[in-house]
């Protein structure tokens, strides 16, 4: 099978990782075996990042190996799929403050060992800095109104030199009743200052009011 | 001269400003490993922290990650970022672990540990309530929804009876009780309009009642449960509004920590947010009260009134329940609701 990005393949119009952990679904994706080897399907309507690949994402900056710190990461959907990326040599720091949805990653944790269960509120980084490290990716996707500051002060602290950082920007929870184009008109502004945007992506048809912000540290 | 001090799960490491490493503590000992870390975590300075104080001299200006009583903090400090850029390595060179893969081992159980304490921690009192005002509501809203198919469903043997019973709750539980009807007498102006059936036909209607009235009961034994679990976690609100609205509120919030934060305006709307959310896009009035309005210090007041007194009991209310997050012990609660009767009256005078 052909890789697209690092351990991104593409079936048909689907996208797909190679399962870390064969015979163990995450959430109910579909998966595909060939020979020894299980796909797993990447579900656009659950995760938000197999949303911007099937909306155009180019380049998704995460390698076998790599150290990414996760923010939302929740009951570890889209984690999943970068663990599978990742691999064991890899890890990701899985943030997520709400304890009933971290009790649900723990279960995806416990097979996946590359993913480490951090329950701490992103907006305060210096409360879980000592339980996590310097990282190649940064990737988030929290409903907040301070997202990009969040994102920004994360990057600021945990990001390497030249890291590749992933956000996805719901216009609802900064403003309900603004236009979205305009917040994310604006969002994109407070991101210049810090990154350099490789490519922006509306999610519109599967994520309603959603935009999606590839970006590598200036 | 500043030391910068920093944390990490193996250990605590000190740099002057320029980056060196000043010295260090680890904490080789597996067993307390752990302990150690999640100590240092605090507030308060540790016997490690102590100790690598000491090794450094008194002299020096002491700066923390994480704010310490008694001394500076800076996030991030030189000495963080300088350990955080590879720590399986570090942990490697200091002899901590073998290689990087025990590192991440021992940073996953370590993490994966933490974490179950924080999840069983959140696993309150509040939780209980929550759950149990949210069920006690749908079992309510089930039963009502279930009553209206046995109306249907009796009324073919006993039109009389539904017609003339109300209260879903009285019905269901007097056909479970074999209401059944006695018009064997020749006159036949009361002779039931309902249909002749078997004696197997409605006892089947009676077990479909008798599961409806055990649904009302059992509503019943939670109210009671709610009652008191409320006013054990919320007794200064339990003041101002009756245990069930507390709960109610409390589960609209989500938590009590949540509610201890909330400005006393958001408190007034809760459960008005379709309202609210029309408002802000500028197509309808601003909600004067949303889950408060079932207080009847609010319902049975005169209508112009109402909007203010939802004002002042939300006021009241965000300090009781920021003193049920706070202590929990009745505190000032009392004096809340002399506070609240105070002001209701001169609104009223
Ligand atoms: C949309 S969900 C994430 C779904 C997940 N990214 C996925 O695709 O599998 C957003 C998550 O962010 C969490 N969250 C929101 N604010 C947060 C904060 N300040 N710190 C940590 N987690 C937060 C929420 O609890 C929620 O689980």
């Amino acid at each position: 099978m052909k890789s697209l990005m690092d351990g991104i393949y593409r079936l048909g119009k689907d996208f797909a990782t190679l399962s870390m952990v064969p015979k163990t679904k995450v959430y109910d994706e579909k998966t595909l075996q060939k020979g020894k080897d299980e796909y797993r399907l990447w579900d656009p309507k659950k995760s938000k990042l197999g949303a911007a690949l099937r909306m155009g994402l180019k380049e998704t900056g995460i390698f076998e190996g790599a150290k990414v710190l996760y923010l939302g990461v929740a009951s570890g959907t889209t984690a999943s799929h970068i663990s599978d990326i990742v691999g064991p040599s890899g890890a990701i720091y899985g943030v997520e403050f709400s304890a009933r949805s971290i009790r649900d990653l723990l279960s995806v944790s416990k097979k996946r060992t590359n993913i480490i269960p951090v329950l701490a509120d992103a907006r305060m980084p210096q409360l879980f800095a000592p339980r996590v490290e310097k990282v190649h990716i940064l990737y988030q996707d929290i409903a907040q109104k301070d997202q990009s500051e969040i994102f920004i002060r994360n990057a600021d602290t945990f990001l390497k030199k030249g890291g590749v950082a992933m956000i996805a920007i719901k216009a609802r929870s900064i403003d309900v009743t603004e236009n979205p184009n305009k917040i994310f008109a604006q969002e994109k502004q407070k991101l210049l200052k810090k990154f350099n945007i490789i490519q922006q992506i509306n999610l519109g048809y599967f994520e309603k009011d959603h935009a999606f912000f590839l970006c590598r540290l200036k | 001269m500043d030391a910068y001090i920093s944390l990490t799960p193996i250990g605590l490491f000190a740099h002057d400003k320029n980056g060196s490493q000043l010295d260090s503590i680890i904490f080789s000992d597996r067993k307390k490993s752990k302990d150690a870390f999640i100590k240092a975590m605090g507030r308060k300075v540790t016997a490690e922290e102590k100790d690598l104080i000491k090794k450094i001299g008194t002299k020096a200006d002491i700066i923390f990650e994480q704010s310490k009583e008694g001394y500076r903090d800076e996030f991030p400090n030189i000495s963080g970022n300088i350990v955080r850029e590879n720590l399986p390595k570090l942990a490697v060179s200091v002899g901590f672990c073998k290689n990087a893969s025990e590192y991440y081992s021992y940073l996953h159980e370590l993490n994966t540990s933490m974490t179950r304490d924080a999840i069983k921690a959140a696993a309150t009192e509040d939780r209980l309530v929550i759950h149990a005002i949210n069920t006690a509501d749908e079992l309510e809203s089930t039963a009502n929804t279930l009553s209206i198919r046995l109306k249907e469903w009796y009324a073919l043997y006993y039109p009389e009876l539904v017609e003339d019973v109300r209260s879903n709750e009285k019905l269901a539980s007097m056909i479970a009780q074999n209401a059944i009807r006695n018009d064997t007498s020749e006159n036949n102006t009361q002779k039931s309009m309902g249909g002749d059936y078997s004696e197997s036909d409605v006892s089947e209607m009676q077990r479909f009642a008798a599961m409806i009235d055990k649904m009302y009961s059992h509503r019943k034994a939670l109210e009671a449960y709610i009652k008191e679990k409320s006013g054990q976690i919320m007794p200064n609100a339990c003041l101002l509004i009756s245990p069930m609205l507390a709960a109610r509120i409390l589960a609209d919030a989500g938590s009590l920590e949540k509610i201890s934060k909330m400005p006393s305006s958001r408190i007034q709307v809760m459960g008005a947010e379709k309202a609210l959310f029309r408002h802000m896009q500028g197509q309808g009035p601003s909600p004067k009260h949303g889950l408060i309005f079932q207080s009847p210090l609010v319902n049975q007041a005169q209508k112009k009134i109402r909007g203010k007194i939802s004002r002042i009991l939300a006021s009241k209310l965000s300090i009781a329940f920021k003193m049920d997050y706070f202590d929990k012990k009745l505190t000032g609660g009392n004096k809340l609701k002399e506070d609240l009767d105070k002001r209701l009256n001169n609104l009223k005078g």
